[in-house]
């Protein structure tokens, strides 16, 4: 009996609940951005959250709800990051157009790069995804263009302040909410959900898979290269080993399996909790990656939905 | 039992389709008539199942050729082909296990006949309530019994109207009375317009469905015809060898 009053009701009350409410926080966050409260190690903290965010919705996109699982999402935030530089550097492009251009990049970088991903499924398409980044870390380590190994400064005069890079980190942050949460309550979600259950029965029943993963695929290079360009904005300068580093996979799916992987709030939740532990991890060297580890696995046991997960169910029992 | 001059709706023209290098249908030529219910039978392996994914476009034919009213569809992918109208059932359910019973049915009115989410909920729901699931259309389809499972199979192939419906074994491993229940939907559908193609062991729901029975034998038509006269023709008699054939003939009087 509980049951059946979930499902669909439950999403819808949830719909209600959470949109204003999320609305409501965007609307304070800007406002604390332009009114220059904030103190600037502040700033750089919840900038970090709102990339973290982002790169988590687009690798949510992908894994949690198309099931293509992908561990090579640093791609387009090494490409972005070298866009970034690349336009500035030596093009003298201005900020506004460094990063759309950054993201288109990525994403006319990416359909080749999907053409023969696609040709993999499953276990064979994550280890390709990963194996096309290191491949790009290895391009740029021997390109003269881009500096080699001892990689590129992004120049803008004048350099964007923190408050201006807070303020495009949180606008990056919340198209990817809305455009992943848009999705999940869309035709598109629901054909998603039903090839990452079952390609073949979700081919059979009119879903066309190739061109649904190539929208999923885009998409995520898309947002991804969009917070990428903007990390390293903030951080001033890429090399190969920082744009292609399977470190930002492991960071992504940190924050995706904490949170929650195939929910939208999950990626928040797991974002915030990140880089607080992250920071907080920073005084004891060392200790650092085996307590994400040792995180990754005690939510894994008890919480294998996230918490987000587990927070959704909690309500739907009450 | 079927008019002359019948309009085809589909044609198989001597089709080879196999995995590998192996062939499992080897040359096979049908013809499906608009409204009959088109009874397959034929023994295990004899390339039922193969025809079917060959026909939706999981398998591409080696050679030969594939008319759905008129039209070669033997080198569409399979997306395209549902949308053209075919329609099918999988003999071991395939739900979208993390999706609800009836998200199921929406998902697929969605993607095979374009409709919104808006305009997929009625024709769901009547489904539905078609295949007695209504009730438990907010389960999770992971959840669902067998029984229930090839129910929802039937209703996610019958939510956007196929011109073609395609079951493979729906009544495997029921009971008599909800056989009976099976039975009843197919006539039900035919009347409501559909074509149906049905692969099925149980020869009693072809004696009492089919319009026209086949019998596949290595990958080609042994026998085709009416039901009875098939089931007790000597040929499938010789197919069918061993205790099956009492039965057989018990059914076909
Ligand atoms: N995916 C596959 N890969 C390789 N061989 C297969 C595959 N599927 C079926 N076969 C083989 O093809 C032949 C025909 O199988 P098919 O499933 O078409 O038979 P069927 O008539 O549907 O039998 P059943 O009555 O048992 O359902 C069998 O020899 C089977 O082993
Ligand atoms: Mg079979």
């Amino acid at each position: 009996m509980m049951r059946k009053i979930a499902g669909l009701t439950d999403t819808a009350r949830l719909k209600i609940n959470v949109f204003p409410a999320t609305v409501l926080v965007f609307v304070i966050l800007y406002a604390l951005g332009f009114s220059g409260i904030l103190p600037a190690n502040v700033m750089r903290y919840l900038l970090q959250i709102f990339l973290y965010i982002a790169l988590g919705e687009a690798w949510n996109l992908m894994s949690g709800f198309a099931g293509m699982t992908s561990l090579g999402q640093q791609l387009y935030v090494g490409l972005a990051g070298y866009a970034a530089a690349i336009l500035t550097g030596i093009y003298m492009q201005p900020l506004p157009t460094v990063l759309p251009a950054a993201a288109l990049v990525c994403v006319i970088a990416a359909i080749p790069v999907s053409a023969i991903l696609f040709r993999m499924q499953g276990m064979y398409f994550a280890v390709a995804t990963w194996v096309a980044a290191e491949a790009a870390e290895k391009l740029f380590l021997n390109w003269k263009f881009v500096g080699q190994g001892s990689g590129m400064t992004i120049r803008l005069s004048p350099y964007p302040s923190v408050g201006v890079i807070y303020l495009l980190a949180l606008t990056v942050c919340m198209l990817a909410v809305l455009t992943v949460y848009r999705i999940t309550r869309s035709r598109l979600g629901m054909g998603l959900l039903a090839m990452r259950d079952d390609p073949v029965a979700a081919a059979s029943i009119g879903l066309n898979l190739t061109r649904t993963r190539l929208t999923v695929y885009l998409l995520a290079a898309l947002i991804s290269g969009l917070a990428g360009s903007v990390f390293f904005l903030n951080k001033g300068m890429i090399y190969p080993e920082s744009g292609f580093s399977i470190s930002w996979t492991v960071s992504v799916v940190f924050v995706c399996i904490i949170g929650g992987a195939g929910t939208v709030a999950g990626p928040v939740i797991g974002a915030v909790i990140y880089v607080l532990l992250r920071e907080y991890l920073a005084h004891y060297p060392g200790w650092s990656n085996i307590m994400l580890g040792a995180i990754t696995l005690l939510v894994i046991f008890f919480f294998p939905e996230g918490i987000a997960g587990a927070l959704k169910k909690k309500k739907r029992i009450n | 039992m079927t008019d002359r001059g019948a309009e085809k709706i589909l044609s198989f023209e001597n089709v080879t389709a196999g995995y590998g290098r192996s062939d499992v249908l080897n040359g096979l030529s049908f013809e499906v008539e608009r409204g009959e219910v088109f009874g397959i039978i034929g023994p295990n392996g004899s390339g039922k199942t193969t025809m079917l994914n060959t026909l939706t476009g999981l398998l591409r034919p080696k050679s030969g050729r594939i008319l759905l009213d008129g039209e070669d569809i033997s080198r569409l992918p399979v997306d395209a082909r549902c949308r053209r109208g075919i329609g099918r059932t999988f003999q071991i359910p395939r739900p979208f296990i993390r999706m609800t019973v009836f998200e199921n049915v929406l998902v697929s009115g969605i993607y095979g006949a374009g409709f919104s989410a808006a305009e997929g909920k009625g024709p769901a729901e009547d489904v539905l309530r078609f295949t007695g699931l209504y009730e438990k259309r907010d389960l999770k389809s992971g959840e669902l019994t067998l029984l229930d499972r090839k129910r929802l199979e039937i209703a996610r192939a019958i939510v956007s109207k196929p011109r073609l419906l395609l079951l493979d074994e729906v009544a495997a491993g029921l009971t008599g009375s909800e056989i009976e229940t099976v039975i009843g939907m197919v006539v039900q559908l035919k009347r409501a317009g559909f074509t149906v193609v049905w692969i099925e062991h149980i020869l009693e729901t072809m004696l009492k469905a089919a319009d026209r029975l086949m019998c596949m034998a290595e990958g080609r038509c042994a026998v085709i015809g009416v039901p009875g006269e098939v089931l007790a023709s000597g040929e499938v008699e010789e197919l069918y060898l061993g205790t099956e054939t009492e039965a057989l003939k018990h059914a076909a009087r």
